[in-house]
Order: structure tokens, then sequence, then C-alpha cells
């Protein structure tokens, strides 16, 4: 059967017109710069299905046609409220119309990009990414962070947004200068006016869009975790494309949990470049209702001597679909690399998919790269062992699930967020059987 | 043969002089179209369906467009500036000629003269020979029931067998070579297995291969009908030349309840010079049907030739408690790329596939295993095992993993491995320490690196693709 040539995602919203409005009135290095991420932008084809990242997640999924491009929130000097932010040195709040940046540590500047562009040099990252140069181009709140050489400063970000029919694009350029430590911790919110069913009455109305494109350099020697909690209301649609660039000896941990959202879309990029650097990706996803999670990761060796670890465990339930897209590579001429990628996948009922693509590109020689990937259910033999010992059914698959998801949650170094993702995976079990 | 063409046909007459009357030339001439359809069709002698089967597909082909996903950079293919129809040479076959590059290989090898000629393509006498050996053995079979005959025989003597099963595994819409090959496939082989029966002796078309060397469209169809089995070898080589030459073969397994069919091949095409220059374009469709509850499909390959690959043997597992398995060797050297795995398709409960693949990129060559394990919400405990293993020699060379995996059933369980590493040095080390040269311990490791693929080789097959293998590395290592 001839299949018609598939369409991508529409973003004819994404034109010039709309830059012109986002551009008005701001300085002239950011016109600089959206402009010439504008030109990246246009110049880029919009992925579709005939590509292999997007094959399995349709371009009917991400109808961002139906949203308007938000503005760009405001400063504002309000105290924020207490909820555990004391566990950080700095908090940026951001909202619908407003942002709110505290901030008690010394080594660590913290700018929105629109002020931070009019005094660094210009930075578009070229990327052959759409969505990434989208992020570039069209970023309605963003902002520049800089940690300075010293002890550990913890960050937390919280991007809360409303389903009220607009389209966000956040994005973060953080640089984590040479020999500093920098824990970021994001969280991703989504505010239902009212409550959206996960199929049948979504509207564009009552629902978030978001477009993320965030970078992060690390610096020699320095040390940056990122902790980013997707914690999506039911109607949002969310793409992301990140990219972390680790020069030598330096360190990025880079933790990702997905628990909410209609239809995910990240990509993480993780360039180890530079002798010495390491790189941990790992991931937590579970999905339920319809949900639908695709990700995307790349662990990237450019230089020798490096190294990366990746684990990424996800469950699916109901009739979620989840995508697990893992790439290994490694540069010709890097040599002395060691990479591995594992994936996990729990198919917890009937009617649920996990699909699991990890690959493998490989172009120097003296180097051990690897990757597993396990799917499966949970094991009746595990099940049975706590029932004998008095555990329902049900109580003891649960017990299971939060072991599987126990080997990510440790790698978080935050108690608080570490108790954060256990409630979450908690509440995703809540109603399983 | 000098392209004795029907006279009573129309058709040909009218096309009589478009052909080139060099004897050693092609016999149609250049492109495609309904023609020449028609021509292959009636030059065969087939009955009405069939050429209809060729036309309806090949108007299918002319709405597809080239795939181009694959790990593969080549020219555009002009599909105009090809023959679709040509005989074997008839050039009396002289040992000078040979290419004395083959000749030296077909020594390495230790391949019985008859088959040397065989391999080499143009020795008649060889060509010749294979053909009565295939004939005394069709006798044998016949006694048990089983028909083994080309393609074009089986299409002719066995035509409701044929229509029943051709394009059952493969449809001529599946893919873009999968249509071009319905609608000008030359020749292949057909095998029927009756209920019940072991076939006693390995089938093989090495020969006919060889005959039919110039025809690059073969199509293999395989049936066997309920407890029986058969183990069927496939051999390719191709001379040397510095064009490129398209190969788009299908192989059709069907297996029917408890039969089980082994097929393994070892491919030996050429593979272009060390620049990269000529070899063949390997662009084939194979799939396995297994039909009925309890049957079985293995597909064990060895490849080690051919400019660039595309082939992935498959495995449809409908039948419950079906098996499939995927055994793979995959050597690329110099400027070769090789882009082959397998898909297992689970349908029916209690399924299991097995693959195990192991490539080894040497020179400036790009070697990719792809492969899909799809388990659907029926295969209610399916079971998946899968492990890659990728040997890099050389720092010029790339290896890829592109494995996918859907699963879409709690009950089912996947598991997939994969590793890429460079030969070890330590291994290497020690194997020198014991006084074997460099060539002989990369030999040696490479072996054994390989040996649970070659294991599920038949034995002499095995001893042949071992040779190969140790024959390849010569040339890539060092």
């Amino acid at each position: 059967m001839h299949t018609p040539e598939p369409t991508g995602i529409d973003l004819s919203r994404f034109d010039a017109d709309a830059l012109a409005q986002l551009s008005a009135g701001a300085p002239a290095a950011v016109r600089a710069q959206r402009a010439a991420a504008f030109e990246l932008f246009s110049a880029l084809p919009v992925p579709a299905a005939r590509d292999e990242e997007w094959r399995h997640s349709p371009a009917k999924l991400f109808p961002l046609a139906d949203f308007q491009l938000a503005a760009s929130p405001r400063a504002s000097n309000a105290a924020q409220t207490a909820d555990g932010r004391d566990d950080f040195d700095a908090v940026i709040e951001i909202g619908d119309e407003l942002f709110n940046i505290q901030n008690r540590s010394a080594s660590l500047g913290i700018l929105p990009l629109a002020e931070a562009l009019a005094t660094l040099p210009a930075n578009v990252l070229t990327t052959k990414r759409k969505f990434a140069a989208l992020g570039q181009a069209f970023w309605t709140a963003g902002f520049f962070i800089r940690a300075r050489a010293g002890a550990p400063v913890r960050l937390l970000v919280n991007w809360r947004f409303t389903a009220d029919g607009k389209l966000h694009v956040p994005r973060l350029v953080v640089a984590v200068e040479p020999d500093a430590q920098l824990i970021l911790v994001e969280r991703f919110q989504g505010l239902e006016t009212e409550t959206a069913s996960f199929s049948k009455d979504w509207k564009s109305e009552t629902a978030l869009a978001v477009i993320g494109a965030h970078e992060f350099h690390v610096g020699e020697g320095a040390k940056l975790e990122r902790v980013a909690l997707h914690e999506w209301s039911a109607s949002t649609l969310c793409i992301a494309e990140d990219a972390a660039v680790v020069a030598g000896r330096g360190r990025a941990d880079w933790v990702t949990a997905v628990l909410g959202g209609r239809a995910v879309k990240l990509a993480a990029g993780c360039d180890v470049a530079g002798a010495g650097a390491v790189a941990h990706l790992s991931g937590l996803y579970f999905a339920g209702g319809t949900q639908h999670v695709d990700q995307r990761t790349v662990q990237r060796h450019s230089s020798p001597d490096t190294t990366s670890h990746l684990l990424y465990k996800g469950a699916v339930r109901d009739q979620s679909h989840s995508i697990y897209q893992g790439l290994i590579q490694a540069a010709r001429g890097a040599v002395r690399v060691d990479a591995y990628q594992m994936n996990r996948n729990l198919v917890l009922n009937e009617g649920a998919r996990a699909d699991s693509l990890p690959a493998l590109e490989i172009d120097a020689d003296d180097l051990k790269c690897s990757h597993g990937s396990a799917t499966g259910s949970l094991d009746p033999e595990q099940i049975f062992y706590l029932r004998a010992r008095g555990i329902a059914e049900a109580e003891a698959r649960r017990l299971l699930i939060a072991a599987y998801f126990e080997e990510v949650i440790g790698k978080v170094s935050h108690a608080g967020v570490q108790d954060r993702l256990r409630a979450a995976v908690a509440q995703k079990m809540e109603t399983l059987s | 043969m000098a392209h004795e063409l029907p006279g009573d046909s129309k058709l040909l007459q009218d096309y009589r002089f478009g052909f080139v009357t060099d004897i050693a030339a092609e016999a149609f001439p250049k492109g495609l179209n309904e023609v020449v359809v028609r021509l292959i069709s009636a030059k065969k002698g087939e009955p009405g369906w069939m050429t209809d089967w060729r036309l309806a597909a090949y108007r299918h082909w002319l709405t597809l467009r080239e795939p181009h996903w694959a790990r593969a950079d080549y020219p555009p293919i002009d599909y105009q500036a090809s023959y679709y129809y040509s005989a074997p040479r008839q050039r009396p076959g002289k040992p000078g000629e040979m290419d004395p590059e083959l000749a030296k290989t077909f020594e390495k090898l230790g391949v019985p003269l008859h088959e040397r000629g065989g391999l080499a393509g143009f020795a008649v006498d060889a060509v010749f020979d294979s053909v009565s050996v295939s004939t005394t053995q069709r006798e044998r079979l016949k006694k048990q029931g089983i028909i083994f005959c080309s393609m074009s025989e089986a299409i002719r003597e066995h035509g409701d067998l044929v229509r029943q099963y051709l394009g059952s595994v493969v449809p001529p819409t599946d893919n873009f070579f999968a249509a071009l090959n319905s609608a000008v496939f030359t020749d292949g082989s057909f095998c029927y297995i009756p209920r019940g029966v072991r076939c006693p002796i390995e089938l093989s078309t090495y020969f006919r291969i060889n005959a039919l060397r110039t025809g690059q469209f073969e199509r293999t169809l395989i049936i066997a009908e309920p407890e029986s089995f058969v183990s069927y070898i496939e051999g390719c080589t191709a001379p040397a030349r510095d064009e490129n030459q398209l190969h788009a073969a299908i192989v059709e397994l069907v297996a029917l309840e408890g039969a089980r069919i082994k097929y393994s091949t070892v491919q030996n095409w050429f593979a272009g010079d060390a620049e990269g220059k000529g070899g063949i374009y390997n662009f084939v469709t194979k799939r396995g049907h297994c039909r009925g509850a309890r049957s079985h499909i293995s597909w064990t390959q060895v490849e080690v030739g051919a400019a660039i690959t595309w082939k992935y043997p498959s495995v449809i597992l409908e039948g419950a408690d079906s098996v499939g398995e995927f055994y793979s060797v995959a050597f690329t050297h110099d400027r070769m790329q090789a882009d082959t795995g397998t898909k297992m398709i689970h349908l029916g409960p209690r399924t299991r596939s097995t693959i195990v693949s192991k490539g080894i990129s040497a020179g400036r060559s790009a070697n990719t295993y792809r492969g899909l394990v799809k388990i659907l919400p029926a295969a209610t405990g399916a079971r998946n095992h899968t492990r890659c293993d990728s040997m890099l020699i050389g720092s010029q060379c790339s290896a890829n993993t592109f494995p996918v995996i859907e699963s879409r059933n709690a009950t089912a369980i996947t598991e997939h491995e994969a590793t890429t590493s460079r030969i070890s040095e330590e291994q290497l080390f020690y194997l020198r320490s014991r006084g074997l040269d460099e060539e002989a311990a990369t030999a040696l490791i490479v072996h054994g690196f390989c040996k649970e693929v070659l294991k599920e080789l038949p034995m002499e097959f095995a001893v042949e693709a071992v040779k190969l293998l140790e024959l390849k590395l010569e040339h890539s290592v060092g």
C-alpha cells in the first residue's frame, strides 16, 4: 500500500511575525540572538514520522498550532513562600505572568536571559534539532545561571504554568565554571483550571503546551547535578530538547523523571567532550491512562578518555505508551571510552506498551561500549514470596514497583527530592490493582 | 543458451531485433517496462496468472520510492540502465582466465574442483555438474514426495502450490525491492516437504545461484508441511567486476504445524575493491512465517561479501509455541557497508525467539545491526533474547547497533544485550607470546567471537565459512 508522506507538527505559528512580537522593545543583543536562532530554526526541516526519532510520536499528538504563544513573564519582588525551599541556596519561581528570583549564594549568578545576553558573547549553539533551535529563537521565559568555583550550591527552579491554551517556551542557559559545583532541581508543573481527563474531552483552551530548550556548559573539573521533575498536569503537551557539554574532568549527573503530561517528547543530549569527563544519565518514567512518553538520550563521546553511564527505568500501565530511544556515539578517534546504557521497562497490564530502541554508533576502536534492554512484567515468584509472608497481592506489586524505581531515585542527592519522587511513584500506583 | 525464444510469441517476434547478438552479452535490452516484464514471463513459459501477478507488482513498484533509511551511501541506482533478463554466458571455462585473486581464494578454500568452476561463475561444466547432481538427488527426493526444483519449473509443473504460497509471506507490495523482484525475478528454488517427512539431505542452491549470476533477481520458496523438516543451504559468490550490480532476491519460508526449517547462508558476493569500486548491492528480503503451532524457523547467515548489504531475515511467529532464531556473522572490510539484522514478530502465545548477531568491522567499513522485536498483545508469555556483539579491527571502521524492541504484552519478556569493543589487546598478547603471529592470533580470536553462530551451520558449510572468514581477515589485519 502506498502511504502518503507523513506530515510533521504544524509549526506555522512560529514565523517572523511571532518573532518580531517577542523581540519588540528588547535590547539589540537579544534581537540579534533571536534572529540568528530563527534563521537556524527556519533552515531545519520539521521532524515527521519518516524520521526514526519521531516514528513513534505522530504529529497529531502535538497540535501546537492550536495554542497561543505566551508573553514573557515580568519580574516580581513578592516574597516567596517557604514550602521546602530552605534546602536551597537560591530559588527561581516562574509563573504565567511573573517570575521571582531569590538568591542567597555569593557563588551563584542568576539573570533573566534578556539581561544576560546584553553582556554575554553571542551564544547560539549550532544545533540540528528543530525544537532546540525553536527554543533559542522563541524562548518566552529565559534565565542565565552561572555557578562559580567553590562549595556546592543548590538551586531550585519552579516552572508553573496554567493550562489556558498558551504555549510557553522555557529556557535555561547554565554555565558551571571550572571547579564549580551546582545542584539544580527543576520542577515542571501545569495548573489545571478544570480537571481535564486524559483523552476525549481534551481541548487546547484548557491545556498547556511547552517547548523547552535548555543548555548546560560544564567547565573543566566542574560538577553539575541536574534533576528535572516533569510533574505536568494531565492536559500538558511537552517537547524539550536539552543539551549538555562536559569539559575535561567535568562531571554531569542528569536525572529526568517523567510522571505527568498528556504527551511528552524529551531529548537529552550529553557530550562528554574533554579527557576525564564523566556523564551519568538516569531516567524514571511511569505512564498511566493514555499518556504518551517518548524520550531520547544521546551519550556523545567526542573526546578520548571519557565515560558515560545511563540507566533509564520505566513502567507503563492502563493504555499508556512509552518509548525510550538511546544512542551512544563514539566519534572517530574517541579511544579509551567507557560507555554503558541500560533501559528497563515494566509493562503492568495488557494494553500498555513499552518500546525500547537502544542504539550504538561507534567510529573508534579502542573502547568499550555496551547496552542492555529488558522489558517484562513483575516477577510472579517475587509476588508469591511476598504473598507467602502475608502481604496482599496489590500491595506486593506496589512494593516491587517502588523497589524497582529506587535504583534511579537513589541517584538524586537531595533527600527532599527523593521523597518527592517516591510520593509521585506511590501516587501513580494508587489505583493499581 | 543462445536465447532461443519461442517463435510463436508475437510479442517476442516484435522484440526480437532488439536483442544483442553477441553470445556472451545479455539477452534483453536495457531498462524496465511492461514489455520487459511480459518478455520475462513469456520466456519462462509462464501461465497467464503469473504474468498478471508480475505486472501488478511492476505497476505497484512504479508507485514506490527507493528506501534510504539504511546506513549505506551509494550513488543513485538507475533502474533503466540495468538488464533484467540475462542467461548465463556460454563461454567455455578456462582456468587460465580466472581472476588470479579468485584462483588463490579457491586454493585456500579447498573447494572441490567442479565447485571451484561454479564459484567463478563462468565454467559451463561446473554448471552442468551441479545440475546433474541436483537431478540425481531429485530422484531420491521424489520417492519421499519432496519437490525440489527451480522456481520456473515449479511455476510450470506445480502451479497450484506456487499460486497458493508465492507472495504469501513477502507480498509484492512489501517494499520497493520486493516489488521489483516480484516483477522481474528470473529464477530461484522451490522446495516442498510433505507432511511428516524429514528431508534426508541438505538442499543447496550454490550452483544455481552461479548459473543465474547475471540474472540478479531470484526467488526462493520453501513450504514445510506439518511435522516435516528441511535444512537448506544457500551460497553466493560473484566474480570481481568494477561496476556495481544490483541483487534483489526474495526468500519466503512457510512452516506449518510442527514443521521445522533451517536456512543457512554463506554470502560472499564480490565486495568491491579496496577503494570501494564495484561490488554487489545485496538488497534482499527474507522472511519466514511460522504458521502452525510448534513450528520452528531458524536463519543462520555468514555475511562476508557484497559492497552493500541490506538484509533482515525475519520470522513471523504466528503459531502458538513457535520458535524463531537468527544467528548472524557479518564481516566487513575495506569500504563495505552492511546493514543487516532481523525482525521477530511475535503474534502467537508462548512464541520464543533468539537473536545472536556478531559483527566484525575492519578497514574503512561500516557494519550495522538493525533489528526489531515486536510483541503483539496476543503473544502471551512470549520470550525474546537478543545478543549483539561488535568487534572493531582498526580505527577507521564503524560499528552501529540499532535495535527496536516493542512490547505490548505484560506477560512477555524481552532481553537485549549488546557490546562493542575492539579486539582484545590482552588476548592478542597472550596468543602472540605463545608463538602465534598477529594474523593467526586475530583469526583465532575472531573464530572464538563467532563460534556461537558458526556452530549453528551444517558441518561442511561451517568449515567453509571459517576458512572464508580467515581468508577475509588476512587482508584486513596488519
